[in-house]
């Protein structure tokens, strides 16, 4: 699980982050000192979780919310124990935590959250159940030297960027530093199809084909000339 | 009111490093927030005045003065509105913290 920390104040970041390393899976990607450098990493980057503190300068963390349309999931941190019943307005906001932090109320928080994913990822599943048991279940992945698991089920396509590949997933795009010849080695699985240099496919959740583009959910993606043929007599053998 | 660092060693017991790291940035911020609050109730700056409450209140928790900090939540919402009847028992409070401060350097 991946988070970042959007705080003004040294001393809590520093606390966060404390209580951040004490969970195995939790990975810290950034800390942010001000709302303008978090909504711009919020538009470029998937993040699972923000501790976000609701008393900023300049845009307050509701703001932010508002502001950013992150679909991550928030967790507040504020001093200000009256804001917890506006936290409810916000439906990514999923825990409201009362600075200083206490420890065993982290672990809560994030053992709440932890039980939300699983509930959510077995509602999700109902919809791919037809595409279980056909190997392996999950890949892991490694994001600034952490192994992090993504459910094979739950990835529509994969994109090479450079250097790295995006993992779109039905929730969130996971940025690894590694090759799309090494991830579709990883997968192993073939559901999953080459459309494009840059593109890997995962069958179940292709919609259309047409004038050269594959329909994923509400995504286009392009499909190669040369690729073509092979998808077509995958799609028709299904 | 005596202000512990139970807090950081709840936090981090066996952590020695953080800890220290910690004291120090509360060392260190302290005394300047106490100023400017202190500065800007003198001066009627209420707005300054709830910013610097607001770092001040965060540290007060960190050091384990429920009582104070229930106070300070309440001379908060009273800053915001443009008086002070709390400041002298806050004062009070912080000038405590601050020796302790003092003495942990």
């Amino acid at each position: 699980m991946t988070c970042i920390i959007v705080d003004d104040d040294l001393m809590a970041r520093e606390i966060l982050k404390q209580l951040c390393s004490e969970i195995e899976d939790l990975v810290v990607l950034g800390e942010f000192d001000n709302a303008g450098k978090a909504v711009s990493f919020l538009t470029q980057n998937a993040v699972d979780l923000v501790f976000l503190d609701i008393m900023l300068p300049v845009l307050n963390g509701f703001e932010i919310l508002e502001s950013s349309g992150t679909s991550s999931r928030v967790i507040l941190t504020t001093s200000h124990s009256q804001f917890a019943l506006k936290s409810y307005e916000y439906e990514n906001v999923v825990d409201y935590l009362v600075k200083p932090i206490k420890p065993k109320r982290f672990l809560q928080a994030i053992s709440n959250l932890r039980k939300r994913i699983r509930h959510e990822d077995i509602t999700e599943s109902t919809d791919t159940s037809s595409s279980k048991d056909k190997g392996k279940e999950f890949i892991y992945v490694n994001i600034d030297r952490h192994l992090i698991q993504v459910p094979i089920d739950q990835i529509l396509f994969v994109e090479a960027q450079r250097d790295y590949v995006h993992i779109q997933t039905i929730r969130r795009i996971i940025r690894v530093h590694t090759s799309l010849k090494s991830i579709r080695e990883k997968l192993g699985d073939e559901r999953f199809l080459q459309i494009h240099r840059s593109f890997l496919v995962n069958t179940d959740y292709i919609s259309d084909v047409k004038n050269g583009h594959v329909y994923v959910k509400s995504y286009v993606l392009p499909l190669s000339r040369g690729n073509r043929p092979a998808l077509m007599e995958h799609l028709n053998r299904a | 009111m005596t202000p512990s660092l139970a807090y950081l060693h709840e936090l981090a017991p066996n952590d020695e490093g953080f800890r220290k790291r910690l004291l120090h940035v509360l060392v260190t911020e302290f005394p300047a927030e106490f100023d400017s609050y202190r500065n800007a109730v003198a001066g009627q700056q209420w707005d300054t005045a709830v910013h610097f409450l607001h770092k001040l209140k965060h540290k007060i928790g960190i050091l384990g003065m429920p009582e104070l900090h229930a106070l300070a939540e309440e001379h908060e919402d009273n800053l915001e509105n443009g008086f002070s009847p709390l400041h002298g028992d806050i004062m009070e409070g912080l000038r405590i913290i601050d020796e302790f401060l003092k003495a942990q350097q």
